[in-house]
Order: structure tokens, then C-alpha cells, then sequence
């Protein structure tokens, strides 16, 4: 398992102290050609802040542009203003954010304790109803038709039970589990401790990369979740509704100009302003997930 | 190994490479597979049980994950049946009438449903055609870029869309689509040409649908090849280069035969799911956009489409679509996966 990524040596990494004119000229190019992608990658960015920080006036006047023309924060002041409930929905995602990742989490790495141990008996079994249930559902009309009728339409419930147990969550967490030496449990188990506590104690802060960058993944997940809150929560529980549902409303006329009759009345400045607020969480927790990119991107590491 | 362990020390101990193989035989035995021999199957039974006495703690740990998934990942499979009924929400779906396969053939002959089909694996076809090149010679760029200051900075750089979630790249595609104000619009006029009402152009949203497709997986793609491409020894490098080999003939003649492996299993994984529509991307950008269905509309988005509507009588007809691809795309990755397997490479299980 894991082989493709742990092996980064970093004496092995190259060093290439004779160059020639020629590689020179490579790298120049390469990092004009770079620089030209960078700056693909980044200009969406700069456009939806710029747009958000426009006076509607210049706006309607010049279309988007990179020059915050009237630079004001009106957009943002108007949104919080003119929708009581943009700070609910905000106070909605930070909820279901928190509270998704801890539950979700907590169920994963009980989970993936015992699958790890190679004497467990069902170990097997269960391994392969985790990897079924990883390839099939029962698709989303009879999901959606029996969480209504266990009566959890407008209930957070609906969001946060099911998918609670990730079979590739929960399975790249075991991965790294059963890499943790026996002889640090034996000890502990030796002094009477019970698997909880050799799980908590043992396993979880020998396995910070990997449930760190789950956590990190499942985060990202909650926070810009927005078909199931849309499914879920009807029309009359709309301040149940976290930002990027909210978002998605808002945008409506916009993809749909044919059609698009939900969403109120949104001034595009104030659309973009709701861009930038619902983007800015993930760039600023960004430079701190990066560090567990790595260990959350092995491939393979299903197999034993 | 695990000396403490109760099971261990109730019964025979298997030693090293054997170990494996007793196992797979007690859990065929858990999955109803008749153990070899039976006389011996007793002691093997006694064994389990005491074991799990032993370790009830675990299992109880296993209670939560287990609960949720039999609840809404295996529960709603029986509901699939739903697919074969006439549905009415006042009664049991159990007790409706069954018109056998009824929807699977009024879906078949409807050509909105192939055209579905159609859209769905053209996106992915196209997807596969322009970002799996684009991201091994991203890789290679990235990879030979010196300076690492500039690598570390366009590396995050490149990184960050795959965490940018739909809804938020469909803000950002209305700036640069919207018909009146949109950037691209301007350039268009700009130089002369007449503006497009994009989001009511079918014909454009393929391209539309790949480029931010790619914008968004470009960069977090690499990170694969180039992490196995610090793994090649480069000691090769060093060879070529006294034989005067540049830049092009060591990417090609070392780096891509190092990185081999995890191109090909990436290559069949990635053709595995060719039947998988991308709902967060179609459903971000185009919401329910009626003019744009001819190309863009696919199973998933109708599905949804279904059941956030308000017509019931559509849920059955919607059921067998999701059956169909269900079943689809479950043959195609497994078989994907055994490819990748028989190739000597790691597939996903």
C-alpha cells in the first residue's frame, strides 16, 4: 500500500549543478508558461472580489472588470441588510460544518479500530459491504422517500445521519491504523486499558495525518454542501438553509434566465459579495490543510 | 503479533504466511461458505464466540458506522423496487401494483433519456480526452520547474480549485458568461465580434462544462504524478545527460516510463467511471436551465430535478434511471478496478 507517495526521499531529490544555455532557456519558458496558468487559476478570484467591492453604479456602468471602479462595501453592507437571514445561514453552515465533521469523524476512526485488528472476527465481511456500499446506493428517490418518512424532512438530521460512515473514509483511516506497532497497545493492555482507550490514546495520535486530512476533506464537504439542504429543507424552513444553498438560490437567475424565478432580488454586487463570503473560509484555512495533502491522497491504499 | 489476544490463546495458532489464509477460510464460514471440514468447524465456531465475548467493546464500536449504513446506504436499495411499481405515496410500495419493467421501457424508448446518456458520457469522454494529457504534462513542468520558492507557490496555487465547491465556480462563471456585462462578452465586442447569450447557446456548454472541469482537477491531479515522479532515481538523470540527452528525451525516455504505473492505473480507474455524471458540476452551473437540457441534462441532475419537484408520479421513472446507471457504472468500475489489478498495479480494492 501507499507506496507511490511515501517514498519521497528528500536526498534523493535532485541536484542539478551543471546547466547548460540550453536548460537555461527551458526554464525560463517553463516558468512563463507556469506563470500564465497561475494566473488562470487565480483571476476568478480576483474578479468576484473586484465585482463585490464595485458601487452598484459603476457596475451597471462598465460590467465586471479588474478595477474595483467606486470602490465601496456597500454590496456586503446592503446583503447583511437587505436579507436578515444571510447571518442565520451563515450561523447554518458554521454549525453543520462543525458539527458534520465531528460526528462524522468520531464515526469513522470507532469504525475503523476494530476493522484494523487482524484477528477480528466479520473483519472480512464487512470489508466487503464497506467496498459495496462504496460502489452502489440505492440512488436518491428512495433515499430522499424514506428519510421523509422517518419524519426527518427540515431536521439537521437529514444532513448529518446519513453517510456518516465513509467506506473510503473509513478505510484509508484503518489503512493507517494497522501501520501503528502492537507493542505500544500490548503494553497498555497489559495495565488493564480497554480498546477505547488504546483507540484514543494510541491510535488517533499516531494517525493525526490522515484523520487530519479527512476532517479536512469532510469540512470542505459540509461547508459547500447545498443539494441536500435544498432537498431537504422546504420552503417555509428557508432560514434553515446554510450559504452555499442560499448561494445557489441567489445565482438561479442567472443561469436559468429563461426561468429562474426563485432567489428574491439580488443586486449582482451583492451575488458576488456572497461569492467572496462563502469562498473566504476555505482560502483562509487553505495554507493550514495544505500540509495534510499528501497523506490524504494515497491511492491504493484500500489493499492491505 | 498480538499475544494479549484472547482468540489466540484459545485454540490453534497460525504461523506467518499461513495466518492469511485461515482467516479468509473463518470468514467464509461468517458469510454462510461451508468451512472445509466440518468436525473442525465446531471448535472454529467456539473460538469466534469467545472471541467476540471478549472484545464486545469493539463491536460496539462498529454500532454507530453500521447503523448508519444499513439505514440510508442499504435500506433505500430495497426501495429500488420502486422502480418496478406504480407508485402511489399513500400506500406501502410493497403493496402497490408491479408493472414488471414497464419504466425501463418506456425509458428506452425515449429519447430524452438517451440523449442523457449521450451527454453523460460524451462530458466524461471529453474530460478524460483534455485533462488527463494536460495534467502529466503539467506534472512534467511542474516537476523540472527549478527555483522552489515559485514551484511551492504555483503548487498551491493550482491546488486551491479542487476545494472551491461548484456552487462558488458558478459566481465566478457568470462573471465571465453573463451576456450583458460578462468578461467574455467584452473581449468578443471588443474585437468586433457579436455577443453570445451563453446560458441559452446549447451547442457551447460541452466545451463550457470541460474547461471547468479542468480548471478545477488540473492541478490537484498532479500531485499524484509528480509525488511517484521524486521517487525515480536520479542517478538516471545524471546517464542521460553525460549521453546529451536534453530536457524532452529524459521526460520522455525516464520520467513518463517511472511514472508508468500510476498513469495506466489512473487511465483505466478514470475510464471505470466514465458512466459516473458529475451532479455538482451540471447542477452548480446550469440549475435547471430548460434551454440548455439538449446538452447538458443528465441522469443524475433529472433525478434530483424529480425529486425536489413536486410530482410524485415521476418518482418511478426516476428510480430506473438511477437504477440503470447504478448498475452500469458498478460493472464498469469493478471491472475497471480487476484491469488494474491483472496489470500488476494497485487497483482501488
Amino acid at each position: 500500500m501507499n507506496t507511490n507517495v511515501k517514498k519521497i526521499n528528500p536526498a534523493k531529490i535532485k541536484h542539478r549543478t551543471i546547466r547548460s544555455k540550453k536548460e537555461k532557456a527551458f526554464n525560463v519558458c517553463n516558468i512563463i508558461i507556469l506563470s500564465l496558468l497561475g494566473i488562470c487559476f487565480v483571476l476568478p478570484y480576483l474578479f468576484i472580489l473586484s465585482a463585490s467591492l464595485m458601487s452598484e453604479g459603476e457596475y451597471l456602468a462598465r460590467g465586471y472588470s479588474l478595477i474595483p471602479y467606486g470602490f465601496t462595501f456597500d454590496a456586503y453592507v446592503q446583503l447583511f441588510k437587505y436579507d436578515t437571514t444571510i447571518l442565520k445561514s451563515l450561523g447554518c453552515s458554521i454549525f453543520l460544518t462543525v458539527t458534520g465533521t465531528i460526528l462524522h469523524t468520531s464515526v469513522n476512526v470507532l469504525a475503523a479500530y476494530p476493522l484494523s485488528k487482524p484477528k477480528f472476527v466479520g473483519k472480512n465481511v464487512l470489508m466487503k459491504i464497506l467496498i459495496f456500499a462504496m460502489l452502489f446506493s440505492g440512488g436518491l428517490i428512495p433515499t430522499y422517500i424514506l428519510i421523509v418518512n422517518m419524519g426527518l424532512k427540515n431536521n439537521w438530521l437529514a444532513l448529518l445521519l446519513p453517510g456518516a460512515l465513509s467506506p473510503w473514509t473509513c478505510i484509508m483511516i484503518r489503512s493507517f491504523f494497522l501501520s501503528v506497532p502492537p507493542s505500544l497497545e500490548e503494553a497498555m493492555k497489559m495495565d488493564g486499558a480497554n480498546n477505547l482507550t488504546v483507540l484514543l490514546h494510541v491510535y488517533v495520535p499516531m494517525s493525526v495525518p490522515v484523520i487530519a486530512s479527512q476532517m479536512m476533506f469532510m469540512a470542505v464537504g459540509f461547508w459547500s454542501s447545498w443539494s441536500g439542504p435544498l432537498l431537504y429543507f422546504d420552503h417555509n424552513h428557508r432560514d434553515m438553509l446554510p450559504l452555499a444553498a442560499v448561494l445557489q438560490q441567489m445565482l438561479q437567475k442567472n443561469v436559468n434566465p429563461s426561468g429562474g424565478s426563485v432567489g428574491g432580488d439580488y443586486s449582482e454586487t451583492m451575488k458576488m459579495a456572497m461569492v467572496v463570503i462563502s469562498t473566504l473560509p476555505v482560502i483562509a484555512a487553505y495554507p493550514f490543510m495544505q500540509k495534510y495533502f499528501i497523506s490524504g491522497m494515497m491511492l491504493g491504499s484500500v489493499k492491505e | 503479533m498480538h499475544k494479549g489476544d484472547p482468540a489466540r490463546t484459545g485454540g490453534e495458532e497460525p504461523k506467518g504466511g499461513g495466518m492469511e489464509k485461515t482467516e479468509t477460510k473463518q470468514q467464509n464460514a461468517v458469510a454462510g461458505v461451508k468451512p472445509e471440514k466440518p468436525q473442525k468447524g465446531k471448535g472454529v465456531w467456539k473460538q469466534r464466540t469467545t472471541y467476540i465475548k471478549k472484545n464486545w467493546g469493539m463491536y460496539l464500536m462498529l454500532v454507530p458506522g453500521l447503523l448508519s449504513l444499513a439505514l440510508f446506504t442499504f435500506a433505500p436499495m430495497f426501495g429500488l423496487y420502486m422502480a418496478f411499481i406504480d407508485y402511489s405515496p399513500s400506500i406501502s410500495i410493497f403493496e402497490s401494483e408491479n408493472v414488471g419493467f414497464l419504466w425501463f421501457q418506456l425509458l428506452f424508448e425515449d429519447p430524452l433519456f438517451w440523449n442523457m446518456i449521450k451527454n453523460t458520457v460524451v462530458l466524461s469522454t471529453l474530460k478524460i480526452l483534455v485533462n488527463f494529457p494536460l495534467t502529466i504534462i503539467l506534472s512534467l513542468l511542474v516537476y523540472e520547474l527549478e527555483g522552489k520558492v515559485f514551484k511551492r507557490i504555483f503548487q498551491s496555487v493550482s491546488y486551491l480549485p479542487n476545494f472551491i465547491s461548484w456552487i462558488i465556480i458558478s459566481g465566478m462563471l457568470v462573471v465571465f458568461l453573463d451576456a450583458d456585462r460578462g468578461i467574455l462578452n467584452s473581449i468578443i465586442t471588443a474585437f468586433g465580434g457579436k455577443p453570445v447569450s451563453w446560458y441559452s447557446s446549447p451547442d457551447k456548454w460541452y466545451a463550457i462544462l470541460t474547461i471547468t472541469a479542468v480548471w478545477k482537477g488540473l492541478g490537484w491531479g498532479t500531485i499524484m504524478y509528480i509525488a511517484s515522479m521524486t521517487s525515480i532515481d536520479p542517478s538516471l538523470y545524471e546517464a542521460a545527460k553525460i549521453d546529451g540527452a536534453g530536457k524532452l528525451r529524459q521526460a520522455w525516455h525516464i520520467t513518463l516510463p517511472g511514472i508508468s504505473g500510476i498513469i495506466s492505473i489512473t487511465l483505466i480507474l478514470t475510464i471505470g467511471k466514465i458512466f459516473t455524471d458529475d451532479f455538482e458540476q451540471i447542477y452548480a452551473l446550469v440549475g435547471e436551465n430548460g434551454i440548455l437540457q439538449s446538452t447538458t441534462q443528465v441522469i443524475s441532475t433529472k433525478v434530483f430535478s424529480v425529486a425536489s419537484g413536486a410530482n410524485y408520479k415521476d418518482y418511478p421513472m426516476a428510480t430506473a434511471m438511477g437504477l440503470i446507471q447504478g448498475i452500469i457504472s458498478l460493472i464498469l468500475v469493478t471491472v475497471s478496478n480487476k484491469v488494474a489489478n491483472k496489470c500488476g498495479q494497485t487497483g482501488l480494492w
